[in-house]
């Protein structure tokens, strides 16, 4: 199916659109789940309060993840932009879990 | 993608649609249909009369006698109330000692059980419309990512929309391509609300199985203690060995009529019935409301004291029942139904014009294989599956109402069909496919209200209208696929877009 894009671009294009779609699924899903395991360790409601609260935004946070990885000027930057705020939640789960034990 | 934002958008629109394009018809089409599940499930079951409508505490004491004969001694029974869409009480027991529940259909009039053909009916569509008729696990995640996608395509396409107020009052038909794109911009904007809502909304029914940390944070293992704090429910305890009389049944009338009202009560749940320790649980219905989740009585099953009432919602749980109702639509009067089923049609439109301005835009410089494949791919999920869809009626009116496993053979008959149009547009010439296709939906169609007055008692009901109407619109495309001298409208874009190259 991506027969008529490709034929009319260079191996560098398809490896660069493979890049951004690895990044979006990937990258975004960890952004997501990330998101959601921090929102749902760091908000102090009942449980089912925290749960539905985390969890609901998932959705629209992967979508606006994906949208950043197919708007950005590079595929490298499209990376970076979701790897900065992963490490960053990335510390807050561990920080926010670690907490908790 | 290096040519800026909207651009890029577009790029994302476009493959995020094709690529799940025919998967998310056939998730919006049966959706659709779902809208009228309790009718299709009626219309597929003949034998259940659509009689007068019956009191509620008519037809709880009916139900109730009638389990009190044939399982009196059971872990739980479920007694579902007949509602205005589906005049039947369906009685549930699960016998002590196991799993499986029994079920059976009541007729509230005659109070006698009534012995239906055995269909899955409206439940088939809305099974596949989140599951594809697949194992559970796979078929949800394959329409978790379809409706994922539909989001993205939904935004980005209307991120790359420039013009979306001027384009909504621009139609010109007869232009081939330019045509295509606009049927498509406007059955998009016209309903744009319905399709970002019911397309999150539908991600938040299954929301705990694609992002699982939230609960599993939460919660641990322990799902069940989620349900039970969703639900404010209090499991029942195992049934005591002393026995006592159960609450009679006008004691149950009289509560759920004290907290709500006359009416109400959609499932009355009673465990460990006959018991000293017996427990009534009544469901509210969710007609009024937006909500899906359902107030709730508990009751002591041997006095009828209420012991339990729904707490107060917490604003999050209050937000996801309102999500997850909108979705079910289960408040949805009959015009607003109407509506909601006439959005879904839209949006399954939107789906197949998204599709066909695909292959339109190639024609041109794609000729290859793989292109025809795909073409036909096209016709067979926008014609095909209509057409698969009128033959899981006929299989129901024509299958032999004793045969066993008939419930197996109206699906089959329904795959089959598709798989058929699925051939029959790869094999034949373009130009016929569309043709024929058209020819035997508007002959399916228009053939159902003819075989229900031949085979049931009662011909005059919705969906038989609904049917003849269907008739209609593909007996229109069908006059204007012949009418238009080179076939159809995607060919003479075509040679539009050659002569201009």
């Amino acid at each position: 199916m991506v027969k008529p894009i490709a034929t009319a671009a260079s191996g560098r294009y398809r490896l660069a659109v493979f890049s951004r779609v690895m990044a979006a699924l990937v990258g975004g899903y960890t952004l997501t789940a990330l998101v959601t395991a921090c929102l749902a360790l760091s908000l102090s409601l009942s449980r089912v309060e925290s749960a539905l609260t985390a969890t609901l935004p998932a959705f629209l946070v992967l979508c606006m993840a994906v949208i950043w990885v197919f708007a950005a000027r590079s595929a490298w930057r499209a990376w970076y932009g979701l790897m900065i705020p992963c490490l960053i939640l990335g510390g807050c789960y561990l920080w926010l879990s670690g907490g908790g034990a | 993608m290096k040519e800026g934002f909207r651009q890029s958008m577009a790029w994302l629109h476009t493959w995020s649609g094709l690529i799940v394009g025919w998967l998310l018809l056939a998730i919006f089409l049966t959706g659709a249909a779902s809208y009228y599940r309790s009718e299709i499930t009626g219309w597929m079951h003949p034998e259940i009369p659509s009689g007068a409508p019956v009191s509620q505490s008519q037809a709880l004491k009916q139900a109730m006698d009638w389990l009190h004969d044939r399982a009196p001694v059971a872990n739980s029974w479920l007694i579902d109330l007949p509602t205005e869409r589906l005049p039947v009480t369906q009685v549930m027991w699960q016998a002590a000692g196991e799993r499986r529940y029994n079920s059976e259909l009541l007729n509230p009039a005659s109070q006698q059980p009534v012995a239906p053909r055995k269909t899955f009916g409206g439940d088939f569509f809305y099974g596949f419309h989140f599951q594809l008729s697949l194992p559970p696990i796979i078929g949800r995640w394959i329409v978790g990512v379809a409706s994922m996608l539909m989001f993205i395509a939904i935004i980005s396409g209307v991120i790359t929309h420039r013009r979306i107020f001027k384009d909504f009052f621009t139609f010109r038909p007869g232009k081939g391509q330019r045509s295509w794109l606009d049927a498509h911009n406007t059955l998009s904007v016209l309903a744009l609300p319905f399709h970002v809502l019911i397309t999150y909304t539908g991600l938040v029914t299954l929301m705990f199985m694609y992002v699982p940390w939230g609960i599993d944070l939460v919660y641990g293992n322990d799902r069940g203690a989620y349900f039970r704090d969703l639900r404010d429910f209090t499991p029942p305890a195992a049934p005591a060995t002393e026995k006592a009389d159960l609450a009679p049944y006008a004691r149950l009338i009289e509560q759920a009529r004290q907290q709500w009202g006359e009416g109400h009560i959609a499932r009355v749940a009673i465990g460990s019935p006959g018991a000293t320790n017996a427990r009534i649980e009544l469901i509210r219905d969710t007609q009024d409301q937006v909500s899906s989740l359902p107030q709730r009585l508990v009751l002591n099953g041997v006095s009828g004291e209420l012991i339990e009432t729904s707490d107060a919602t917490g604003p999050a749980k209050a937000f996801y029942g309102v999500l997850y109702g909108l979705h079910l639509a289960h408040f949805a009067e009959p015009l607003l139904r109407l509506l909601l089923f006439i959005s879904g049609l839209g949006g399954t439109i939107m789906i197949a014009t998204g599709l066909q301005l695909w292959v339109v835009k190639r024609k041109g410089n794609a000729t290859g294989g793989l292109y025809r494949r795909i073409e036909g791919l096209n016709v067979a999920v926008i014609l095909g599956l209509p057409l698969a869809m009128a033959g899981f009626f006929w299989g129901n009116r024509l299958v032999p109402g004793g045969l066993p496993g008939r419930e197996i053979v109206e699906v089959q008959v329904f795959f089959a069909v598709w798989l058929m149009t699925i051939l029959h547009a790869q094999v034949r010439s373009i130009r016929k496919v569309w043709r024929e296709q058209a020819l035997l939906c508007a002959l399916a169609f228009a053939g159902v209200p003819l075989l229900d007055l031949i085979t049931g008692p009662d011909a005059v009901n919705g969906l038989n209208l609904f049917c003849v109407l269907f008739a209609g619109a593909f007996a229109f495309v069908l006059w204007r696929l012949c009418r238009s001298p080179s076939g159809r409208r995607s060919t003479r874009a075509t040679r539009q877009i050659e002569s201009r190259s």
